[in-house]
């Protein structure tokens, strides 16, 4: 009898706590997604306007979008941008991630700090920099300067996770090659690169995301030129049409299948099947 | 003509002398060990051979030529280290293959010899798994496959059985010297691990702080050791000071703590104060009622330690020492048991006390 009322008070116990977090945890949810989700249901509406829940449904405004010279361009821009970031900022990060680990160890909190400041940095104290810079060689408004711009925000992200691969990385493996004949070159190309490969795919996307993403920095060097950011951000300015609920989306389409393949790589990876 | 030499051979880290000038010479398919506590310069001694460190001053030759500021990959050196560093994202043979790869081998000619050495090490059956679905003792076949196939001048071992749990490291021991005297690969082996050094080696180089205190074959280094700190490293041992008091020719009188015995020495002198070491295997202990010899001493064991083919007792000596002795624990020898705190009689035979001068 007493033992009967002990295991239902333990059941009681631990039942409620549970039922709680769920709870809390469902309500984080709901407050993170439910204005993407708004966003992403009000842009298949097929009035001329946004409303929620849209009285008509249809694909119309993203056709609109798709077929739109505007929307195509900044669209163009942005993934130029991103594609040209991407590799340059893996290499430069990737060289720097290997310069600290493997570098002299003096100084090297100090210089990692620096290197990685512009992760928390107010974006607009570093726009408003670049733009002086950009001003003084002559060059907003073009490649020349979005690129290096973005470059600065993305490789300190490149620094943090190939750091992240190069710290568990077993030295022991690359004096393996190096025993076996390989240069040191060559060691890291066959041997540390595809072990840390983890970090590098990592570092690869959240450059991607983050230069595809960019607005403050990029809105202080554009004049007449416009990335997706900066497009979506001058069409809200002069009217709230349902086509930028379908850019958004796409927008979201895109970070989100990244992301994913982000998370995918790095749990099958970081999993055991490559890091022991 | 040797195969190996290091001369003089020194790294210095600022002040702290990690490797000593130190002198070797390995002779062609010699198996030498470098034993030592941690931190005594043997692996610091290993990564010098292999191109890891640069030594600070003196010269190391493999094959003829000083290998002194040649880099790693062209040293001819094969390398098992101690948690094998096989490359996770390669298959077994992928591994293998990598140095011959690096040689820019043919690939007819590589995949003959990868199969040859597969074949050698006994892993063909498993050259497409990767090295995360082999056990511990393949994993090590897989290292020292890797490190033969390129044909090296000297091979080098650093502790590669630490991993290994023990009945696979006593037959991964075997396997390995067995392969290395087919081979005929002089082989350099770093290990903390006296049964390791005394099972496998040619010789042994026994070094503390940088420096070799002793270098000979596994039964001089054991039954002659150089100093005290030799003797305690490698196996059990009785070390006592002790004083010799007299002298007729070589039969000389020593004391060591209360305990007075004549050893036969020509080195030693009247008055001279040594340590002397007693192997507790060389010490034998009888039943109290048999017939006492004179020169036996008497004692009781404090205690006893259970090993399966040996026991071990703590027998306190009577105005004297305590004493560790191994008895065989073999049933078919004249067999005896002793309790806790039984009275024996122990008898030193003055060829099991080794004078170390």
């Amino acid at each position: 009898m007493g033992k009967k009322l002990m295991s239902n008070l333990e059941g009681y116990r631990s039942l409620w706590p549970r039922r709680i977090l769920v709870i809390f945890s469902s309500l984080v949810l709901f407050f993170l997604t439910a204005p993407l989700v708004i966003l992403i249901i009000q842009s298949f509406t097929n009035e001329s306007y946004l409303s929620f829940p849209p009285p008509t449904y249809g694909t119309r405004w993203y056709t609109e979008v798709i077929y739109s010279e505007d929307w195509q361009n900044a669209t163009f821009l942005s993934l130029t941008i991103a594609i040209i970031v991407t590799p340059l900022s893996l290499v430069l990060g990737t060289l720097v991630a290997f310069g600290l680990e493997r570098g002299p160890k003096k100084g090297k909190q100090t210089i990692q700090a620096i290197m990685i400041s512009p992760m928390v940095l107010p974006h607009i104290v570093l726009g408003l920099g670049l733009f002086k810079i950009a001003l003084q060689f002559n060059i907003s408004d073009s490649l020349w300067a979005f690129v290096p711009a973005h470059l600065t925000i993305t490789i300190p992200f490149v620094i943090v996770t190939v750091g992240a691969s190069l710290q568990t990385f077993n030295i022991s493996l690359e004096e393996a090659a190096r025993s076996l004949g390989a240069s040191k070159f060559w060691a890291v190309w066959y041997i540390t690169l595809p072990i840390i490969s983890p970090g590098l795919i990592a570092g690869a996307i959240f450059s991607f995301i983050i230069s595809f993403d960019e607005f403050i920095i990029t809105f202080f060097l554009a004049t007449f030129q416009r990335t997706l950011p900066l497009e979506m951000f001058s069409t809200l300015m002069y009217q709230v049409k349902p086509s930028i609920a379908a850019v958004s989306a796409l927008t979201l389409a895109i970070t989100a299948i990244l992301t994913v393949v982000l998370m995918f790589r790095g749990q099958v990876v970081g999993g055991g099947k490559i890091i022991k | 003509m040797s195969n190996i030499q290091l001369k003089n051979l020194t790294k210095k880290y600022g002040s702290f002398n990690a490797v000593d000038s130190i002198n070797l010479s390995i002779k062609n398919g010699e198996f030498v060990t470098l034993l030592g506590p941690s931190g005594c310069g043997k692996t610091t001694t290993l990564r010098m051979v292999a191109g890891f460190i640069k030594p600070t001053s003196g010269d190391l030759i493999i094959g003829g030529s000083n290998m002194v500021g040649v880099p790693p990959q062209n040293r001819k050196v094969g390398l098992v280290f101690q948690n094998y560093a096989l490359f996770p994202h390669m298959s077994v043979r992928k591994n293998v293959a990598f140095g011959l790869k690096m040689k820019k081998m043919q690939q007819s000619l590589i995949a003959e010899k990868v199969n040859k050495i597969l074949e050698t090490v006994q892993l063909q059956e498993l050259s497409e798994r990767m090295p995360s679905e082999l056990s511990g003792g393949q994993q090590q076949r897989v290292a020292l496959a890797r490190a033969l196939v390129i044909e090296p001048e000297v091979l080098l071992l650093d502790e590669p059985f630490g991993a290994l749990d023990k009945n696979l490291r006593d037959h991964m021991r075997i396997e390995l010297r067995d392969l290395q005297r087919k081979l005929n690969i002089s082989t350099i082996f770093v290990t903390h691990d006296q049964d390791e050094a005394l099972s496998m080696s040619d010789r042994i180089v026994v070094m503390e702080n940088g420096k070799i205190c002793q270098i000979g074959s596994p039964s001089e280094i054991y039954e002659n050791p150089a100093s005290v700190f030799v003797a305690g490293f490698l196996g059990l041992s009785n070390i006592f000071s002790a004083v010799c008091t007299k002298i007729i020719r070589a039969k000389k009188t020593i004391e060591f703590e209360g305990l007075t015995i004549e050893i036969e020495s020509e080195k030693l002198n009247k008055s001279d104060k040594i340590s002397i070491m007693i192997r507790p295997e060389n010490i034998q202990i009888y039943k109290k009622k048999n017939d006492s010899k004179k020169e036996d001493f008497l004692g009781f064991i404090k205690s006893k330690i259970y090993l399966g083919s040996t026991i071990q007792y703590q027998v306190k000596i009577k105005d004297g020492p305590v004493i560790l002795i191994n008895a065989n624990n073999s049933k078919i020898l004249n067999y005896q048991d002793f309790d806790t705190n039984e009275e024996v009689r122990v008898h030193l035979s003055k060829n099991a006390i080794y004078p170390i001068i």
